[in-house]
């Protein structure tokens, strides 16, 4: 059986050129990003072409990334700020786009308790989608994916200060669309 | 979103506080909020929507297999277009060198 290299390991084969290497931290942490990327853009297919462009941004700039830092956070970092930037652009041209093809499949009205939530993490993913870019990004990293501040603040480039600045609007803003279902 | 949530409550108790309380266990004015009606209705809707944010962050999210397929297809495109323009890179010189030779205008100098 083979033995399991840690992240840190497949990087630094990754850097000597070794695609086979690359090719698992991919395999790894494609899950999460494309969470991120879910979470971020709330479309299924952008979602996964912003996983894809991801990884080969990370490829391409594997040169650069510092070995003290982890894998996952930069990673996240870069999928998180290719979201950014297309929600930035797609912000200006049109209204937001509708949940895509997982939020558009939820079930029908009904009393039972499994439906009800249900319905009620369709209008949460619907919430999400409406709050700006800047305040999304803290709330899909630390409250859907369990990032700490500081990470959070390394990678949006803001103080931890706004971070948490940001992920409480982004809170108040769920509480008023919370309010606004009944 | 509208932001029509106010930061305070009736009683003067400050929204983002209590969220941080039920989201990240801050701590909370808690001998107030026992006998505080607006603070319990407050706390009651803050932790039903972070029940829902629980749910959401446990919820299952498979993603496309083609995601791996897909960008290792581009990350061996990209290697593979760098290699043959390095090698053209390298040939060209060598071949301009070679005309000139060739055509004798390198011995004339």
């Amino acid at each position: 059986m083979e033995l399991q290299l840690d992240d840190d390991h497949l990087v630094t084969r990754a850097k000597a050129g070794r695609l086979d290497a690359f090719e698992e931290l991919v395999r790894r942490h494609r899950l999460t990003v494309y969470r991120i990327a879910l979470r971020m853009l709330g479309d299924e297919g952008e979602a996964e072409d912003a996983t894809q462009e991801a990884f080969v941004q990370a490829w391409r700039g594997l040169a650069g990334f510092r070995s003290d830092a982890r894998f996952s956070t930069w990673i996240h970092r870069i999928v998180t700020n290719r979201c950014l930037n297309l929600l930035r652009s797609r912000r200006t041209a049109e209204p937001l786009p509708g949940p895509g093809t997982e939020i558009a499949a939820s079930p029908a009205r009904a009393p039972e308790r499994v439906v009800e939530v249900s319905w009620q993490l369709h209008d949460l993913k619907l919430a999400i989608n409406q709050l700006t870019p800047e305040q999304r990004a803290p709330l899909v990293l630390h409250d859907l994916e369990g990032h700490r501040y500081d990470e959070i603040a390394a990678m949006l480039d803001i103080s931890v200060a706004a971070v948490k600045s940001r992920l409480h609007r982004a809170r108040l803003g769920l509480l008023d669309a919370m309010r606004q279902w009944r | 979103m509208n932001g029509t949530v106010s930061r305070r409550l009736t009683c003067g108790t400050d929204l983002v506080g209590l969220m941080a309380q039920v989201a990240d266990s801050d701590s909370g004015d808690l001998a107030h909020q026992a006998g505080c009606r607006f603070c319990q209705a407050a706390l009651l809707e803050l932790r039903r929507l972070w029940m829902l944010v629980g749910e959401l962050a446990a919820e299952r999210v498979t993603a496309p297999d083609k995601i791996d397929k897909v960008a290792m297809q581009r990350i061996r495109r990209a290697l593979f277009a760098a290699k043959v323009a390095e090698f053209f890179s390298g040939l060209l010189p060598r071949l301009g060198w070679a005309l000139l030779a060739y055509s004798g205008l390198t011995r004339s100098r």
